[in-house]
């Protein structure tokens, strides 16, 4: 063997080497990267059910205080009658006046339940975006378990789920059951808004 | 207070009661419930209802198909709809508008505003019935 044919063989051998060290390290990077996307995809679910769990917490605690607040009401109700039934027994101006301020304190009570109850829409609007994030997770989810698969089919790319592929915009679509947009708004500039948009629709229409 | 029977739809419970709630300030104390549009219409159908109000985002049937259902029914044709939801776009105003409901709040709403659409809509129908 000659001396070039020595070193060239020596040249391949290391060449070799290093093509076979190279693929150990991308084996090692893809069996990290696949245990990390199971482990990641098995977490999913918990995140989910931690997600349904605030949404059942809230709308549990919701009914509480709606129930609170009819039972106020139905007493404050309980109050006015008899505060009407006592009227014609007070005689004196002072005591009428009296019993107008605490008709006046009971009206006002009345309109804070009535705001407090209101105000308790903000449960749907919170568990609609919380729904919508859960549905976001899902597509990730899928995501993840597709990969998972073509690594699992020594790199054949897997048929893929029907809508699987996502780009936020499902949640828009008919038969979802929240709207991502959802929001609490405190001024009624949006419904004005609304009315407009309602308003003109109609004198096209002509009705 | 109202004769008027109102069906309120929607899939939250806690929305429901505070619709429920709402109507009762403002007078309406006949008033059923159903929790999608396909149990909406079976109560439509099984009930004397006079006035609908539906949320749009539902499961089984969204507000929209509902709407779309009693508008082709010939005894519910003309039952008035008001649509309270949190979709808040033009575009879903006008789509909702298309299905014929004929009034939409966005949540969250207040008693008055829910009073102001539906004296609206019973003054229209009065009107066309006239």
């Amino acid at each position: 063997m000659s001396e070039q044919n020595q070193l060239t063989k020596e040249l391949e051998t290391g060449a070799v080497e290093s093509v076979v060290l190279a693929l150990h390290k991308v084996i090692n990077l893809l069996d990290r990267i696949k245990t990390a996307i199971e482990e990641s995809s098995n977490k999913i679910p918990r995140a989910s059910v931690q997600l349904d769990t605030v949404t059942q917490a809230t709308e549990m605690a919701t009914v509480e205080i709606l129930n609170v607040l009819d039972t106020m009401t139905l007493k404050v109700g309980n109050v006015e009658e008899e505060l009407a039934s006592l009227k014609p027994h007070v005689g004196m101006r002072a005591g009428e006046t009296v019993l107008e301020g605490i008709g006046q304190h009971l009206e006002d009570i009345k309109q804070d339940t009535i705001n407090i109850t209101m105000a308790l829409q903000v449960q749907d609007i919170t568990a609609q975006r919380i729904a919508a994030a859960n549905h976001l997770i899902e597509c990730v989810r899928m995501e993840l378990m597709h990969e998972l698969s073509y690594f699992e089919n020594s790199g054949q790319p897997p048929a893929k789920e029907g809508g699987s592929k996502n780009n936020g915009e499902g949640e828009r679509k008919e038969g979802a059951t929240f709207d991502r947009d959802a929001l609490y708004r405190k001024s009624s500039d949006h419904q004005e808004r609304i009315d407009r948009v309602v308003q003109e629709w109609k004198e096209k229409q002509g009705q | 207070m109202s004769a008027m029977k109102i069906l309120v739809v929607d899939d939250s419970i806690t929305i429901r009661r505070i619709i429920i709630n709402a109507l009762k300030t403002i007078g309406y104390t006949q008033v059923a419930e159903a929790n999608n549009g396909k149990d909406g219409l079976a109560k439509v159908a099984n009930t004397a209802v006079d006035f609908v109000i539906t949320d749009w985002n539902m499961p089984e049937m969204n507000g929209l198909e509902f709407t779309k259902a009693l508008r082709a029914e010939g005894p519910t044709a003309d039952l008035p709809i008001l649509m309270i939801t949190t979709r808040g776009t033009e575009n879903d105003v006008i789509e909702a508008l298309q299905a014929k409901v004929n009034s939409y709040i966005v949540k969250p709403f207040t008693p008055q505003e829910l009073k102001e659409k539906i004296d609206e809509i019973v003054r229209s129908m009065e009107m066309k019935a006239a």
